[in-house]
């Protein structure tokens, strides 16, 4: 845990552009690590336009964000009245960079798709397979259709990578 | 429905209500969990942060500065969310997360000193925090409040940690109004 410099602003200010980009890679590994040590949380919007949020499972491919969700869910339709998404990741048992507690913290704006194709869905498992050992996890049960959510994202901000508590913002990601 | 869907679903009402105290309780810990807040951009595009929080009643306060984008955020948007998850605690499901709540809510900023020092002064009594920063005098404190419309809990259903505990009805804050 690190001590805060003595103007509470300074330990708080987005770091700039170049400093973001040197912390890219890592901020990427982070959010790529399948819940070895990471929780995810994905937002979505509701017909009333308030958000609403909930752990998910996410399995990530270059910066696309992806999650399995079933036809029967409320969060399929939130996301097709409306692709803004977010999601939020957190290091479940790593240092605290905070007097608070708080551990590092990856925040992810993007816009969803909704994959209904079974044969790219089916594909999909497979090389989640590949890399985590976890295909589709309900094998046994066919009372459901699966949905994939592929999300893009649009902005990110991440604490916990930088000196203090100053963010780290990405707006680009190709 | 298959079995995945059941294991999922929303709990019924009753044992939803049964089960808010409980819920208000976890999020009130501050010392045993870890917040969340989610504002939204001028371009309606949400963003979320960690802060800290205090709870009164139903209400959740935290403390922000004139600096922050946040404070901007909720004064021309008051739709806001709050994420709690707990530090330390046992792990449910298949995907083994800590008990966790998600809550929107409405929020107001309160800016007049006299009301924002009050606050620091319930906290401290509660707490032991008041003021984070009482050496800097580089910004001005404000304080955000929210009075919930929604809640939603995982990993507090007994024997089904997987299904949602739903809020919708918050009996305190009716009657206050």
């Amino acid at each position: 845990m690190t001590s805060m410099p003595q103007r509470v602003w300074d330990g708080e200010k987005a770091v700039d552009a170049d400093a973001g980009e040197r912390l890219r890679d890592e901020i990427h590994d982070f959010i790529s690590r399948y819940h070895a040590g990471t929780l995810s949380f994905l937002m979505t919007t509701r017909k009333n336009g308030t958000p609403v949020m909930r752990p998910v499972s996410t399995f990530v491919e270059g910066w696309t964000i992806q999650t399995i969700s079933q036809d029967h869910q409320v969060k399929v339709r939130h996301v097709r009245n409306n692709p803004t998404v977010g999601y939020l990741f957190i290091d479940a048992e790593g240092p605290p960079y905070m007097p608070l507690g708080y551990t590092k913290n990856v925040w992810v704006a993007g816009r969803a798709e909704v994959i209904d194709d079974q044969d790219a869905i089916a594909d999909f498992f497979r090389r989640r397979e590949a890399q985590t050992g976890q295909g589709d996890a309900h094998p046994h049960d066919a009372t459901y259709t699966r949905l994939l959510f592929r999300t893009t994202p649009t902005y990110l901000r991440a604490e916990g990578f930088a000196e203090h508590a100053r963010p780290v913002i990405l707006t680009s990601f190709d | 429905m298959g079995e995945t869907y059941e294991s999922e679903r929303e709990v019924p009402g009753a044992d939803a209500a049964a089960l808010s105290e409980q819920i208000r309780e976890f999020i009130a810990d501050w010392s045993g969990n870890r917040a969340f807040l989610m504002t939204r951009r001028r371009d309606g595009r949400e963003i979320m942060r960690p802060v800290g929080s205090f709870l009164e009643g139903w209400t959740a306060n935290t403390i922000t500065q004139d600096l922050h984008l946040k404070t901007g955020h909720v004064r021309r948007d008051p739709i806001v969310g709050y994420l709690w998850v707990e530090v330390d605690g046992e792990r449910y499901g298949r995907l083994d997360f800590p008990r966790n709540v998600w809550m929107q809510g409405v929020a107001e900023l309160v800016e007049d000193p006299t009301e924002v020092a009050a606050f620091f002064e319930r906290r401290a009594s509660a707490t032991g925090r008041g003021d984070a920063h009482p050496q800097d005098e580089g910004y001005r404190r404000i304080l955000i409040r929210t009075r919930p419309q929604y809640v939603r809990a995982e990993g507090f259903y007994p024997g089904e940690p997987m299904r949602a505990v739903i809020l919708r009805e918050f009996p305190e804050l009716a009657a206050a109004r």
